[in-house]
Order: structure tokens, then sequence, then C-alpha cells
């Protein structure tokens, strides 16, 4: 039993299936990439993990249960959207944090925070768009969780913050945590990834360690992606 | 990112190259502490997990060596450094070959080729020398 | 968990409401200046400069608007912060959150029965404000509260009435409240026509209670003492039996409304 497993893992939307019969297992100390073409049900998956969505059959479990406050506890979340209550300004935010979650590290925040020279006093609505999703992956990052799922974190960023990202994903490694990274961008982020698992459609059609890939097809997981799918 | 990654080769293995060269031509000097795992791995763009295999892996062949809660060091094996400068040496000029090869040169064109390199090098120089 | 939602629910309502509500007794107690100073009770208007006049009419209009917008604001408001900052996108950092749903549902509904209580305060003490120094010129405070007394005393209501009334008013707003939440969250269920299907679960919803009151009022029509209005369906009476009844049928109401916003939010919910 890993830090994250789905078993059987479904999801329909009446005729549309989104995922069809997942089977995982994903253990801590690893960097895991959930590569597939957009509509794969890449954040469908994610979505399944934080209860904001329910499965349809099978179940979906973290350190062995069933998605729920205790579950929220471990997981850190970036979804690939703005969610950020915006009449906070960051320091409001902070607060925020330290309150609702106990392992948020609001020293590793701040630091990050002063490094990108971001100003705690002002209102994030004040904030450009990609400040803030800075702002959120800092304290996304923050957390000293046990998952850490982030969905599609580079899409839609200039390549210094892209540079940034990756970097402080890297760096924030811990080897009890497991960190999931859906993208559809696979040639930045693939030299961070131990293993990959390669979605499509809803079915999961490959889930090995990185190098095994490599080695096994002679290509980078960029290639070998853009090979296989590349009629989406 | 500074380091970049071929396709084919496990990009541990890669890692393990790019380590042992700038331990030969001085980057990483002899005797002197590498930086941390995590702090490479953020300089290579790789996962810590990658950059801890191709660490073990150089554990293993003797150049580096690790401390107890100090961390790594480059060897102070002035024989095996020499033997690393060789190897990697070897390495470059069978590269050459291989491109040059591929040129249509044989491998007697090719050593005449060098060494009229080496001479138009000196040459010039000498020439600088001699306005200076 | 349950104090620091609630914290943060106030702290996102307040920042808004509060200064209206600020603005609207301010507001009042203008209006009620400008035009105790431009009505004639001691022939000291006439001299009084035209600019006067004009901030009255500007005023009297801010007054009254100002206390309709005070309500729809706050209806705003309180709706916002349960259908987008919920149950929209930044719902994901509030679902994220490690914290059961009835939690996030009791310190909303508590965040909105206060808000709303508020607002009527508000609305209450603009109209006192107003009245108070309109009468200044009577310049007798102590006689202008006593004749608020006498006045309601006059309707002689016994005590006890008056509470179940108030208790029947504070119930009616918390089902009120649940009824709407439960309209969002059931509207919530028909993805893509999100609104749509809040406003046909509110319709829906009101128009089941509104017949099951309907037949409670007509078997409860026996007795003499009734006025022409309702609250919770049943005729307007001073009895305590009466009133008592309200108040138990508007908790019931507010009861059956959380408990089916609750399972839905639970059991049920698929985000976007």
């Amino acid at each position: 039993m890993g830090i994250l497993d789905c078993r059987n893992l479904t999801k329909k939307y009446g005729a549309d299936t989104a995922l069809d019969n997942v089977n995982l297992e994903l253990i801590p100390g690893r960097i895991v990439g959930l590569l597939g073409p957009n509509g794969s049900g890449k954040t469908t998956l994610i979505k399944l993990c934080m209860n904001l969505l329910k499965p349809t059959s099978g179940e979906i479990l973290i350190d062995g249960m069933k998605p729920g406050p205790y579950t929220k506890s471990l997981v850190s979340y970036l979804p690939d959207r703005d969610i950020l209550e915006n009449w906070m300004n960051v320091l409001q935010l902070l607060d925020f944090y330290t309150d609702f979650y106990q392992d948020f590290d609001a020293g590793r925040a701040v630091n990050m925070l002063s490094s990108l020279g971001i100003d705690e006093r002002m209102p994030l609505r004040k904030m450009s768009k990609g400040t803030r999703e800075k702002v959120q992956l800092i304290m996304t990052m923050s957390r000293r969780a046990k998952v850490y799922l982030l969905d599609e974190p580079i899409a839609g960023v200039d390549p210094a913050a892209r540079d940034y990202i990756l970097r402080t994903i890297i760096s924030n490694y811990d080897p009890e945590a497991m960190v999931l990274i859906s993208t559809h961008l696979i040639a930045d982020v693939e030299s961070v990834l131990d293993e990959a698992i390669f979605i499509r459609q809803g079915r999961v059609d490959l889930f090995d360690s990185c190098d095994s890939i490599r080695e096994r097809t002679g290509l980078t997981l960029d290639e070998y992606f853009r090979r296989t799918y590349h009629f989406e | 990112m500074a380091w970049t990654y071929k396709a084919g080769i496990p990009i541990y293995t890669q890692i393990i190259s790019i380590i042992k060269t700038r331990i030969a031509n001085g980057t990483y000097p002899a005797g002197t502490r590498l930086p941390a795992v995590r702090e490479l791995a953020v300089d290579a763009g790789v996962n810590p997990n990658t950059m801890q295999r191709a660490l073990a892996e150089l554990e293993r062949s003797g150049i580096i060596y690790s401390v107890r809660t100090s961390g790594r060091f480059v060897t102070e094996d002035t024989a095996m450094l020499g033997d690393l400068r060789k190897s990697l040496g070897r390495e470059q000029i069978a590269a050459l070959f291989a491109s040059l090869r591929a040129l249509g040169m044989t491998e007697d064109e090719i050593v005449a080729a060098v060494q009229e390199w080496r001479r138009a090098g000196m040459a010039e120089r000498e020439a600088q020398d001699g306005n200076t | 968990m349950f104090g620091k939602v609630f914290k943060y629910e106030m702290k996102a309502v307040r920042r808004i409401l509060l200064p209206l509500y600020g603005a609207m007794i301010l507001v009042a107690l203008l209006f009620g200046l400008t035009t105790s100073m431009t009505t004639d009770f001691s022939g000291v208007g006439e001299g009084l400069p035209v600019i006067v006049d004009i901030a009255e009419i500007i005023l009297s209009t801010l007054f009254f608007t100002g206390l309709t917008a005070c309500g729809v604001i706050t209806f705003v408001v309180l709706i916002r912060r349960f259908y987008s900052d919920f149950l929209g996108s930044e719902g994901y950092l509030q679902l994220a959150l490690p914290v059961t749903t009835n939690v996030h549902l009791a310190a909303r509904t508590l965040t909105a029965f206060l808000w709303t209580l508020l607002s009527g305060v508000t609305a209450l003490l603009s109209l006192a404000v107003l009245v108070f120094i309109f009468s200044f010129e009577i310049q007798d405070l102590a006689g202008f509260f006593r004749d608020i007394l006498n006045a309601i005393r006059s309707l002689e209501i016994p005590p006890l009435s008056m509470i179940l009334l108030l208790l029947a008013g504070l119930a009616s707003c918390l089902s009120g409240i649940a009824h709407l939440y439960a309209s969002i969250a059931i509207g919530s269920l028909w993805s893509g026509h999100r609104m749509i299907g809040s406003v046909l679960a509110y319709i829906g919803t009101g128009f089941v209670w509104s017949t099951l009151d309907g037949f409670l009022g007509a078997a409860l029509d026996n007795s003499s003492d009734f006025l022409p209005f309702h609250i919770a369906g049943i005729p307007f009476s001073l009895e305590y039996s009466v009133l008592g009844a309200m108040v138990l049928l508007a908790l019931i109401q507010f009861i059956l409304y959380y408990i089916a916003a609750w399972l839905i939010l639970d059991k049920a919910l698929n985000l976007d």
C-alpha cells in the first residue's frame, strides 16, 4: 500500500468516461509525472484525490484512507487555476495557511517570497496573474505535506518562472513525501521525474521509472510521448 | 538549467560524465567538498534521487568519497585523477575520430590534420608575440 | 476548526458590509440634520443658503436608495460567499482545507445569520437616527424615548408574545438562509447550469413548503383571533400556542434545508 492508491478507479459523467479502471500505487520519496494530452483525465484524477469529485466506482485512498478532512491535512494541492481569496494580502494569506495547516512552514514561504521580491502587504487582487501564480506555488510548496498534487504548474508560465518552479520543486524534495506533477509539457519536467504515468482517454497506458523507459525506448520521455500520442 | 540531457542514455549516466569532466577540469578541485545533493540536483535540474544514484556510482568508482556528516569529497589520489583525465581525453579523441571519419577522412588524414592545426596555432602565437 | 473558518468568513464579509452600514448611518444622520434645518419649526429656516436645500434633496435620495441598497448588497455578498467563493473557483482553496462539510456549512450559515440581523438593525438604527434628529427641535431626548415606549405599550402585546414573535422572526431568518444554501447546493448538481439550477431549486422547494404551509393554515383556520399575516405558513396571531407553533415550524424548515444542503455537499459534490 502506497501513500496514494487507486483501485479500479472509474469516473463517468453520464455516457462520458473520464477515468477508466485506473490502478496505481504511488510511494513516498518519488517525484512522479502524470503525463498525457489535454482531456486525458489528469485533472479528474487529482480532483478525485481532493474529494472535489466522487468516484463512480472503485476507490482512491490516501495513506490508506478515503479522501476527507484527514487526508486533506496530508495533501498540498496546487490547482491549475487562480484560487486565492483575492481580498487578502500576502501577510493575511500566510496567517490563513498557518491557521489551517499544521505543516505549513511560514518561514520557508517568507524566504521564497522575499527572494522573488514580492511585497507582503500588497493585496492579491492587485498583483499580476503571474505573480499570483507564484504566490500560490510558494504557499503550496511551503507545506511539509506527505503528498503534493501539482496540476499543470508550468503551463502558461514564462521560461524564467518555469525554471523557478522546477527548482523549487527539486529543492523542496522530501524523501517521505510524494510529488505528483500533472502536465502535458513533458520536455520541461522530465529530468525532474523519477517515475512517469502515461495516461490517455482516462486509461493508464504506462507506469514505469523514467530511466527504464529511456533505456527501453532509447528516447527521451518527450520523444516517446510525441510518437505514442501524435494524433492527440 | 545549465545541464542538458540527451535521449537514449539514462540521465544519471550523463550526470556521472558531467561531474567527472568537472572534476578533471578543476571545477571541483581535488580534495574539495562537493555541494550537497540537493544543491547539485537543483543546479542540474534533476530529481535528487537521480543525483544520488549518480553520486553513489561515482563513490563506487572511488573518484569521490563520503565522510559521515561532512559530505562528499573529491579524491586526492593524483594517480586516479590522472587516469580520469586520460580516459576522458580518450573519449574525446574517439568522438573526434568518429565525426571526422564520418566526413570521409582516413585515420592518417586525421592525424596529419591535427598536426597541421597545431603547427598553424603555434605560428599564430609566435606572430602575436613578435608584435607585442 | 469551526472558529477559524468562521473567523475568515466574517473577515471576508465585514470588509464590505461594515463600511456600508456605517455609511448608511452617516447618511441617516446627515439627512436628519439637513431636514431638520430646512423644516421651518421656529422661523429659522428662512435664512439658510440654498446649498442646504440641495443637500437635503440629495441626501433624501441617498437615504431611501441606501436602505434598499443595504438590503440588496447584503443579500448579494452573502450569496456570493456561498455560490462563488465556495462552489466556484475559490472553492478549490476552501474545499482543500482539512475541515468537515458541516463546519463549512455551519460557519457560513452563522455568518449569514449575523449579518442579516445586523442589516436589519442598521435599517432600524438609520430610521431611529433620522426620527431622533428630526425631532431634535423638540429637544426632549427622554421624552422621545418615553413616547416610543408608550406607543409600543399601547399595542397591548403581552411580553411572552413579543419574545415568541422575535424567536419566530429569527427562526424564519435561519430557515430562509438554509433555503438559499440548499437551493444553491441542489443547483450545483446540474453541471453547466448552476445558476438556473439554483433558481429553479429555490422556487421548487419554496413551492413545496408553501403548499404544505397552506394546508397547515387551512387546518388552523378555525380560531377567531387571526390576522391576515403569515409566518412559516401559520396565520398571524398573538396566542402563545400559535406563536410557539410558528417558531417550531420555522426551525423544522431550517433543519430540513440544512440537512439537504449538507447531504448534497458532502455526498454528491462534483466541483466544476
